[in-house]
């Protein structure tokens, strides 16, 4: 595209060619990108679709984008980012889909298309998804020094854990209460199988379970992004982080100090 | 035995996370061999006598070093590699600990589990820093001998 086309791109519709850019970015912190490729990556999108004076703004819950048009508009747009997962597929295509229109900004309508296309890309199905928990369960048990007995008992509750989220997450409820529930449902599972004779040593077991519960990774990109300068997306991330722990560490409690037997 | 049969755990639990993630293909055996390097440096630099946190930051900087080089090869965010061969070294245990002495209200073990744990994400932290600033001093010098040398 020529330099005017983009000029009167960004003239005539700059508002949804800016919807377009944020979309990216929402894409990029939901699924898990980090706060500074958010930016990073909608002021190289702004600036190539022909905008000046790029002012972006994103923490882990937000993003404000203030542009200025060629014709001396100033348009901002801002996201609430709610629910954050981690698929690094889409991280991935994202990434490359803003590549390749820094290089070759495209109309409008085609950008649609293509987010479109990356919205839709599927996931893993739900019996993989189910056999990677059991998976990290099972290892992680044995890793922090289980017996491979408990390693089978953590991916059996690695399983209960899958699907009490599966189950739990269609009730929409409060996220807190959502990780106590999905704990002692876990607890529960755990002291069964410990009575039925699979697996020794209950803590071993609930740590592989807790891997898989617990925000170890938010933790540490919280800690990176302190690090690096984002410090307020630091702080919210290491508060979640602590709140989720806490809640874990209660539905735990719950379960284990009706059955008897520490963690 | 011990330590091969741990290196080999923390491997899969790459490749687990990585799964449940959604990354495919090929990647998953990329991450295998990452998450056990990263683990691998990891009992190296603390039987010779490191500290937790070096080790835990010269692993990190493995883990760091090959996400740049497998970024180049698969063509994709380090991010993408970075999480998964990370996962080894999250202080999964210390957390737990830390908030099992919580509802026990165990204070000593929480302080002492908690510092530990706080301790190992700052040098995940540092050393995921550290790299991303290295790679980025070594590709643009290497940028620039390239412009220089056309």
């Amino acid at each position: 595209m020529s330099t005017e086309e983009l000029v009167q791109l960004s003239t005539n519709s700059p508002d949804a060619v800016l919807a377009c850019i944020l979309d990216m970015g929402e894409l990029l912190l939901t699924n898990g990108g980090e706060v500074f490729r958010v930016e990073d990556t909608l002021s190289r999108l702004c600036a190539a679709y022909g905008f000046q004076k790029i002012n972006v703004f994103s923490i882990t819950s937000s993003i404000v984008l203030t542009v200025e048009c060629p014709d001396g508009k100033i348009l901002t747009q801002t996201r609430r980012i709610v629910t954050r997962g981690t698929n690094l597929q889409c991280v991935t295509q994202v990434n490359a889909l803003s590549r390749q229109l820094c290089m070759s900004p495209v109309p409008v309508a085609e950008f649609q298309k293509k987010l479109e296309e990356i919205r839709k890309e599927k996931t893993y199905s739900k019996p993989v998804m189910a056999m990677g928990y059991a998976l990290i369960s099972c290892v992680f048990a044995v890793f922090f020094g289980g017996s491979w007995l408990d390693g089978l008992a953590a991916a059996i509750s690695g399983l209960v854990v899958f699907f009490a989220q599966q189950m739990i997450g269609r009730l929409r409820m409060n996220n807190l209460l959502e990780n106590l529930l999905v704990s002692a449902f876990t607890a529960l599972a755990v002291v069964l199988l410990v009575r039925l004779g699979i697996g020794h040593s209950p803590a071993k077991i609930t740590i592989g379970n807790i891997m898989l519960l617990i925000p170890g990774i938010a933790f540490t990109t919280s800690l990176r992004d302190m690090i690096n300068g984002d410090t307020i997306s630091g702080l919210i991330g290491i508060s979640e982080a602590a709140i989720k722990a806490i809640a874990i560490a209660i539905g735990f409690a719950l379960v284990l100090a009706q059955m008897g037997g520490a963690l | 035995m011990e330590y091969v049969i741990q290196t080999l755990m923390g491997a899969l639990g790459s490749v687990g996370f990585a799964i449940v993630f959604n990354t495919k293909g090929k990647r998953l055996g990329f991450f295998f061999l990452g998450g056990a390097l990263a683990w691998a440096v990891y009992l190296l630099c603390v039987h010779n006598g490191a500290n937790m946190f070096v080790g835990l930051m010269f692993a990190t900087m493995t883990a760091g070093l090959s996400s740049e080089i497998l970024a180049r090869v698969i063509h994709a965010p380090v991010l993408i590699s970075l999480v998964p061969i990370l996962v080894p070294l999250i202080p999964g245990s210390d957390l737990y600990y830390c908030m099992d002495a919580l509802v026990r209200s165990d204070k000593e073990t929480f302080l002492v589990r908690g510092t530990s744990a706080i301790t190992a994400a700052g040098a995940i932290g540092l050393g995921i820093i550290c790299t991303t600033a290295l790679s980025h001093i070594v590709f643009s010098v290497v940028r620039h001998i390239h412009r220089t040398a056309k």
